[in-house]
């Protein structure tokens, strides 16, 4: 499958467009739950709508493997925001943000429970967020 | 998808008024992420994410400290509901909103509706995304630590 977003016939889900292409990774989070990145949501998703992410794909990996603050998403009941406090080689401080939807649907389709959305630098935690971890 | 949207005129939001220059720029909608994003360039270019309220997020360019655009998350599954001072915005863009609350990754594509985009609609348009922060909720308390908005009025 592949192609642009408007290349499906009308009624196409994109569960049904489908993501096969294979894994960036594949890792257990730091609750030992399997997570997948797929090539497909690193390039069509994550690359092209956070550019600023190409030099730091190995850190999204760390960033599910072993977070600093793993916080729950504010609408979605089923997502984890994993933050990875990094200081940049010019001593800015930053935090990646790794959002992780472990959805039913996303563990039937990928054979995992996790499926990593996105991935964004920030410059601090975002407060508003409930704390699942530490 | 993609608009040019050439925005003049001005705006009491001085936020936003900051962040918005007048002259090309390009909305785009990814219906994986369900997010909006607004960029005043015409262009994607690196940033920092630099959230403001539940939608909302400033893109800052970590170079220079620029506000070079905004994102909008949960665009089509709450923000266009709870804040309907975004429909035009999505409808100058062709979308439709999911069902309140549809969070599935893979939601159903996004049908198209047909629509003449009038001036009035672009005007709309134009008008949710120079007032986006008010839009969307305005200025969270403790959500906006950059210095720069410590006086406007949203903060």
């Amino acid at each position: 499958m592949g192609g642009k977003k408007g290349d499906y016939p009308p009624g196409t889900t994109w569960f049904q467009a489908g993501d096969d292409s294979p894994p960036v990774f594949t890792c257990a989070n730091h609750q030992g739950r399997s997570v997948v990145l797929s090539t497909k949501q690193w390039d069509d998703h994550i690359l092209l709508n956070h550019p600023e992410m190409a030099r730091y794909q190995q850190y999204v990996e760390w960033c599910v493997v072993r977070p600093d603050v793993v916080t729950k998403d504010r609408r979605h009941p089923f997502r984890e925001c994993y933050y990875l406090h990094h200081v940049t080689p010019g001593k800015m401080t930053l935090v990646i943000r790794t959002v992780v939807d472990f959805d039913e649907s996303v563990a039937q389709r990928f054979s995992v429970e996790g499926f990593v959305v996105t991935s964004h630098l920030m410059r601090h935690v975002n407060s508003k967020e409930a704390v699942l971890w530490p | 998808m993609a608009l040019t949207l050439t925005l003049t005129g001005t705006t009491e939001n001085q936020v936003i008024r900051d962040s918005v220059v007048m002259g090309s720029a390009m909305a785009n909608y990814d219906a994986v992420l369900d997010a909006l994003s607004y960029w005043q360039r015409g262009q994607v270019i690196p940033h920092l994410s630099e959230p403001v309220n539940a939608y909302l997020s400033l893109l800052i360019d970590a170079d220079s400290g620029r506000t070079v655009g905004f994102r909008i998350d949960n665009f089509l599954a709450f923000a266009v509901h709870e804040h309907p001072a975004l429909l035009p915005l999505a409808q100058y863009l062709d979308l439709v909103p999911r069902e309140r609350g549809d969070t599935r990754l893979f939601a159903k594509r996004i049908i198209r509706q047909a629509h003449d985009h009038d001036d009035e609609l672009a005007a709309q348009a134009k008008w949710a995304i120079i007032n986006a922060i008010e839009a969307t909720g305005g200025i969270e308390p403790g959500m906006l630590t950059d210095a720069r908005f410590a006086g406007s009025d949203e903060s």
